[in-house]
């Protein structure tokens, strides 16, 4: 049971008009200790917290007068609340914000081991315990004390993100993560001079403040130094982990006098390495702060908080596109996207928000409803007609994709080899050792619920499609990157050549994006593609438009 | 030594060192003796083999150590480009005799080898891996080559 709660940190519930519920989160139901059925849509709120095993009489008193307060004067600002469990041993934090015409959102977070944690980093001195380095409060003291007094002329701070490093988390285990951050904190120190001070700001940030006698000249060296060593294998506990390294730079007196400027030029800076491909480093220059409205960081807080509010507020859709093959002209499948129509930014593709909120609990749950959403519409299309829906696997967390899917189908009975699940080659990275890990393992028992599972290949690097062998794939596919333009750069070209005849060479059905005629795939095919495969043009449209859509596909074939 | 830990890994990866052949070949030769030394403490034996700018090497021994060498070798700037092509439980050591076995293309030997797994682009790992064992195991045993312990 301590286990379990452990887990359960926290969870949100979005309320309307009469305090009816609209959307709760399926960890809330473990944080107020009801049953989730208690927290279907459209129950009172005032009768769930009345079951509630997880506070005392007091909170809940204090917790109903707080609702009705906030429904009733949409306007006043709450403070948050502290709530206990009936034997003070566990705390949680209760906050309530207006989301929107007559809709609210209640956070609750189980705060009763952060205190906990609090206390003992305190007594730490402000030692992070897992790498040994300072911890944020204590980078930002000794970067405020480098600034103050004699401003040090040149004084400059690397902030530095670790690319793909949640995906290692969620295949390889926690354990292995946390050997990896250790090995990171490691590798830094071997890079940087005594006096250099390096602190972990949180998760798989860190950030490095350089003294005295550092020049522009050896920021850029070490920059790249850096990126190549982190970017080396790590190999924690027998098991390999390959992961990269972004950075952002920021100089005093220049870009900034103060800590908090500077952290915020060195993370506009992180953010514009991030955009433009990873592993990469960039000075900050005054030109970012205009190139970036959706860039900074607060901005990409606010994207965050309307993300968790997009599903409950149906701002989410799935869109769809058809795969007509181009030589027998039928209708194989719908490949499946979705889009955010966002208030004020319009319709948002999976990577422009993504990107920004790939380590966040909505961005499972939007992957999730994504799934379900397109199984249910796929039920009702005629035939053998499928659906193919692109899954970044660690956007779930361990374990819980085959759950996903198996729940998708059963509430659709949508026939599981209707379905197709199209995972990213990066996701193959995660398997680079060979060793019997969680990708391949989720592969096998997608291929044991009956699924189709597919790859998909932007050449990303041979380190990555020399793995295909590992999974027979009932199809893999070449992203429409590769073959955009007319001919496709010579490399490229080679590139897909070289998939073609591989899935070929290992029985893999092979196809491309962005094949759009028969002459052209004549073309591939006689310079060595083999059996590669198109698909007729395409638009992506919405789920409304697909009836005719399928009628007319029909009519013409 | 607790044998049943054993653990072997496989990796390739490219040569930095620059200079004229007789300078890169010494500073190999300073690698191998410092790779010889520190593997014999540390209860690991293998073999490392230099070729056409790259390197193929497998590590052999407890897994602490094993973890604890690559992660210095991996901090090495004098290669790059490092791909691990097996990492996995051994039952036994394949070049137990060797603290570092050295294989490399001599010039009285003709034209060199190609290591599997680099300019291929589609390996499987493990395959390589494999292939990387047996040429390494095969050029150790054969007299012709630069073999030295
Ligand atoms: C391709 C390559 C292979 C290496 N193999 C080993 C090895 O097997 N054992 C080892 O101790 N060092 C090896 N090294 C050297 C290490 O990177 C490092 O320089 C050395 O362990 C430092 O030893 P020292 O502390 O005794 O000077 C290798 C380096 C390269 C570039």
């Amino acid at each position: 049971m301590a286990s379990a709660l452990d887990s359960l940190r926290g969870g949100s519930i979005v309320f309307e008009t009469g305090l009816r519920v609209a959307w709760a989160s399926e960890t809330l139901a473990s944080v107020l200790g009801v049953k989730r059925d208690e927290l279907a849509r459209g129950t009172d709120l005032i009768s769930i917290i009345r079951l509630s095993a997880a506070m005392d009489t007091d909170s809940r008193v204090l917790l109903e007068s707080r609702l009705f307060e906030a429904v009733e004067r949409p306007e006043s600002e709450t403070a948050p609340i502290k709530l206990f469990s009936v034997d003070r041993s566990r705390a949680l934090i209760a906050e309530i914000r207006s989301i929107g015409e007559q809709c609210w959102i209640a956070t609750f977070e189980d705060i009763t081991d952060r205190n906990e944690a609090e206390s003992r980093l305190l007594t730490l001195a402000s030692k992070d315990p897992l790498t040994g380095l300072g911890n944020r409060a204590l980078f930002e003291k000794s970067l405020r004390s480098a600034l103050t007094g004699s401003p040090e002329p040149g004084s400059t701070i690397f902030i530095l993100d670790l690319d793909r490093f949640k995906a290692v988390n969620d295949t390889l285990g926690h354990p292995t993560g946390d050997g990896v951050l250790r090995l990171v904190a490691q590798r830094l120190q071997s890079a940087v001079r005594e006096s250099d001070i390096i602190g972990r700001l949180g998760g798989d940030e860190f950030a490095i403040l350089f003294g005295q006698h550092f020049r522009p000249a050896d920021a850029v060296t070490l920059a790249g130094r850096i990126i190549d060593l982190l970017q080396r294998p790590y190999m924690v506990g027998g098991q390999v982990a390959n992961i990269g390294a972004s950075i952002g730079i920021a100089v005093a007196p220049r870009d900034g006098v103060t800590a908090e400027r500077l952290i915020k030029c060195a993370d506009l800076a992180l953010y514009e390495s991030k955009a433009s491909g990873r592993s990469r480093f960039h000075f900050y220059d005054p030109g970012m702060e205009d190139r970036a409205p959706d860039h900074p960081a607060q901005d990409r807080r606010a994207l965050e908080l309307e993300l968790r509010k997009a599903l409950p507020l149906r701002q989410m859709e799935v869109h769809y596109k058809p795969q007509v093959d181009i030589t027998s002209k039928t209708l194989l499948r719908f490949e499946a996207a979705v889009r955010w129509r966002h208030p004020t930014r319009g319709l948002l593709e999976a990577t422009e928000f993504a990107a920004v909120c790939t380590a966040l609990r909505p961005a499972v749950r939007v992957s999730e409803w994504a799934l379900r959403t397109a199984c249910q519409d796929a039920a009702r299309w005629p035939g053998q007609i499928g659906v193919s829906v692109r899954i970044a696997p660690y956007s779930f967390e361990k374990g819980r994709l085959l759950d996903a899917v198996s729940c998708a189908l059963t509430h659709s009975s949508l026939a599981a080899n209707r379905l197709e699940v199209a995972i990213t080659e990066d996701v193959l990275f995660l398997n680079e050792s060979g060793n019997e890990n969680g990708v391949l393992e989720m592969l096998h028992g997608l291929r044991a619920l009956g699924v189709r599972v597919a790859v998909d290949c932007s050449g990303s690097g041979w380190t990555s499609f020399r793995q295909f062998a590992s999974f027979p794939f009932d199809r893999v596919n070449i992203d429409g990157s590769l073959l955009s333009g007319s001919a496709g750069n010579y490399e490229d070209r080679a590139l897909v050549k070289a998939i073609a005849a591989l899935g070929a060479s290992l029985g893999m059905p092979t196809t491309a994006d962005g094949i759009q005629t028969c002459a052209e795939l004549a073309k591939i095919r006689s310079e060595g593609g083999g059996g590669i495969e198109g698909y007729l043009p395409a638009k992506w449209v919405g789920s409304s438009e697909l009836p005719n859509l399928i009628a007319d596909l029909k009519g013409e074939t | 030594m607790n044998e049943k830990s054993l653990h072997q890994l496989v990796y390739c990866s490219r040569n930095q060192i620059k200079g004229t052949e007789p300078e890169v070949v010494d500073a190999v030769q300073i690698i191998l003796s410092s790779a010889r030394k520190n593997n014999a403490c540390a209860g690991i034996t293998g073999a490392l083999l230099f070729n056409e700018g790259l390197f193929a090497q497998v590590l052999e021994g407890p897994v602490d150590s094993v973890e604890q060498i690559f992660e210095k070798i991996q901090r090495d700037p004098r290669h790059s480009d490092v791909t691990v092509l097996q990492s996995s439980a051994a039952e036994r050591r394949e070049f137990s005799e060797w603290s570092m076995a050295f294989a490399a293309r001599s010039a009285k030997t003709g034209p060199g080898f190609a290591i599997p797994a680099f300019g291929a682009s589609h390996v499987n790992p493990s395959l390589a891996g494999k292939q990387v064992l047996a040429l390494l195991h095969e050029l150790v045993v054969q007299e012709d080559w630069m073999v030295s312990y």
